[in-house]
């Protein structure tokens, strides 16, 4: 038997008869490379002397390499830009006291919405001009037109870690063995928009895992049935980068109004251990078609993907804590 | 087993990593304060925030005029009103009743508002993706839930050419404070009468609407159960514009009666089925 203790009370371990499991070094390697100085710059050496970065130098970090890395998950090619992702954790609350994520813009000042800005009332930056997070509006094929909408959310999980990745790790192995299938969300029947939006999403086929760089992928389709009509076919990519795990997910195509009321979304969910919690910010940027009410889509959206997006979070962690 | 490692090594090797890597070598009060600091302080850790909660803005302001005809086909007499539209699809009388004449209309109790604001909450609600049905108008129980509604949003109209719907019911009323209690039984029809249809009138030649689906909720049966509750009136007929969204006409017939007061004789005249007509005059969107 060998016992590697990584020196923060969690042990490997390994058992063979004759000889070590041919893993077992690639686990070493794996450690040591994640947490050792070869990968880290100067100034982030200095601080495992000094103290941790803070969360924003973290995020920054983060926000940079998926806005300019090659391969997936990246936002190159997807004209959606982070901002560099300012602001971090200004918005965020506890995620076991909400019913619902609450959106800033972007940028992380608030949005005009009221029931936002009241909640930012006392924050500096609730008295900075606010940044419409409608960016444009365009035609489709069909001549409807549409709208650009971007929003982020943050949320402390106050959870380890473990939980949540222990979650994600679950549900790929499950999804792998399964060929894919559908998702499921078992307090969906709970949700204030259980009988009026039926929402369902399928793996449309199993989950890949490359151990090589800790990174996934998914090929998902995602349907509202209900008071909207919502389709949409979409790739999720996730790696391990830094020790964080930024995950993007993003339309394969366009979808007609006829079919959805969301032509194309991407939503990039920083996912950041962070002083024995986990902080995820979430950006979504979606083109949204223009029913003339846009007040009416905002309104009912905002409340939809608000309380969607918790309960998929919701589900995850339910997975990990089993 | 020189390459292939399962996933649960992945989560192993990963879990540690995160672990020995992130916090793990922070003490938990070390840790929360650290966490305070990178965001300043931690202010909205108790948010009771209900985005189902947020108060409606108003999604576009529609100036109709309105005309009530009598069961003998006369009309009684025509005014105008606004109505708010909001965003959470309420409509809105920001002048209260409406008088037409000497007739005082309580219109906001007539579509339903007053009714389903005491019932409010999507929860009140369901939908099969063409019909969004009701459990609880004021004092009434529908079971099963009432057709109320198409759409509202409706994205692809095709889907509803010819489209009909039967619904029996049984409705149960328990109004203490009028002393009534009482249940009966009845039925809904909900016809399309036609999709993609261009409507416009003599009071707005300029607004011109192409993509309207006219369709109607009739009620039949219910006896001895008063039409004020539950929306139990003969015909509601729905212009509805599907894109842009706009309600460009309102037709209601039956035993209105109850919702018009009147300041002389005109009301003796509304005995029987009465029509009231919304059409509209103009409108804005709101932003």
């Amino acid at each position: 038997m060998v016992v590697i203790n990584n020196g923060v009370g969690i042990k490997l371990v390994a058992t063979g008869r004759d000889h070590l499991p041919s893993w077992l070094p690639q686990a070493i390697c794996g450690l040591l490379l994640s947490c050792g100085a070869p990968q880290k710059s100067a100034d982030k050496t200095q601080s495992l002397f000094d103290s941790t970065p803070s969360l924003q130098t973290i995020e920054t970090s983060l926000c940079s390499s998926i806005a300019t890395r090659a391969e997936a998950p990246t936002l190159k090619g997807l004209d959606f830009d982070l901002q560099n992702c300012q602001r971090a954790g200004l918005g965020a609350v506890d995620f076991a006291k909400i019913k619902s994520f609450v959106f800033v813009n972007v940028d992380g000042t608030a949005t005009s919405s009221a029931i936002t800005s009241e909640l930012l009332a006392d924050r500096t930056e609730a008295k900075q001009p606010n940044t419409d997070s409608t960016l444009s509006s365009a035609v489709d094929e069909d001549g409807i037109p549409y709208t650009n909408r971007q929003m982020r959310a943050q949320v402390w999980l106050n959870r380890p870690f473990l939980n949540m990745a222990g979650g994600l790790t679950d549900f790929i192995k499950v999804k792998q063995a399964s060929d894919g299938g559908a998702v499921a969300f078992p307090d969906q029947s709970k949700s204030a928009f259980a009988e009026v939006a039926k929402t369902a999403l399928v793996l449309t086929k199993a989950p890949t895992l490359d151990l090589d760089g800790f990174n996934f992928s998914m090929d998902m389709q995602l349907n509202v049935s209900g008071l909207v009509t919502v389709s949409q076919a979409l790739k999720l990519d996730g790696k391990m980068v830094d020790n964080n795990f930024p995950l993007v997910i993003r339309s394969v195509k366009n979808a007609p109004y006829s079919n959805s009321l969301i032509r194309d979304m991407k939503i990039v969910m920083l996912i950041i251990p962070y002083a024995n919690d986990v902080y995820v910010d979430i950006f979504t940027d979606l083109r949204v078609y223009n029913i003339g009410m846009q007040v009416v889509v905002d309104q009912q959206l905002n409340a939809f993907l608000g309380v969607t997006l918790k309960s998929m979070l919701d589900a995850l962690i339910a997975t990990g804590a089993k | 087993m020189s390459r292939k490692i399962t996933t649960p090594l992945f989560l192993m090797i990963f879990l540690t990593n995160a672990v020995a890597c992130g916090s793990g070598s922070q003490g938990t009060s070390g840790a929360q304060q650290k966490r305070e600091e990178a965001t300043e302080a931690i202010k909205f850790t108790s948010i009771d925030y209900d985005p189902l909660s947020a108060p409606a803005k108003v999604a576009a302001k529609v100036n109709y005029a309105i005309s009530i005809i009598a069961k003998s086909g006369n009309e009684v007499c025509r005014g105008t009103t606004q109505i708010n539209i909001m965003s959470n699809l309420e409509l809105k009388f920001p002048s209260g009743t409406v008088k037409c004449l000497t007739l005082t209309i309580d219109l906001s109790k007539i579509l339903g508002n007053s009714f389903l604001s005491a019932n409010p909450g999507l929860g009140n609600f369901t939908s099969d993706g063409k019909v969004l049905y009701i459990k609880e108008i004021g004092k009434a129980t529908f079971d099963p839930p009432r057709p109320f509604f198409l759409g509202p949003l409706v994205q692809n109209p095709a889907d509803y050419k010819d489209f009909k719907l039967t619904v029996p019911e049984t409705v149960t009323v328990n109004d203490p404070e009028a002393n009534v209690s009482l249940s009966g039984t009845g039925q809904f029809d909900v016809e399309v009468l036609s999709v993609g249809e261009k409507y416009s009138n003599q009071l707005s030649p300029a607004n011109k609407f192409d993509n309207v689906m006219r369709w109607a909720i009739s009620s039949s049966g219910f006896d001895g159960v008063p039409a004020k509750y539950g929306l139990l009136y003969k015909k509601m007929e729905w212009y509805w514009n599907t894109q842009p969204l706009m309600i460009p006409k309102i037709v209601i017939s039956g035993d209105l009666a109850a919702f018009i007061g009147s300041g002389g004789s005109g009301i003796s005249r509304l005995v029987g089925d009465v029509t009231i007509s919304l059409s509209v005059k103009d409108f804005e969107y709101g932003t």
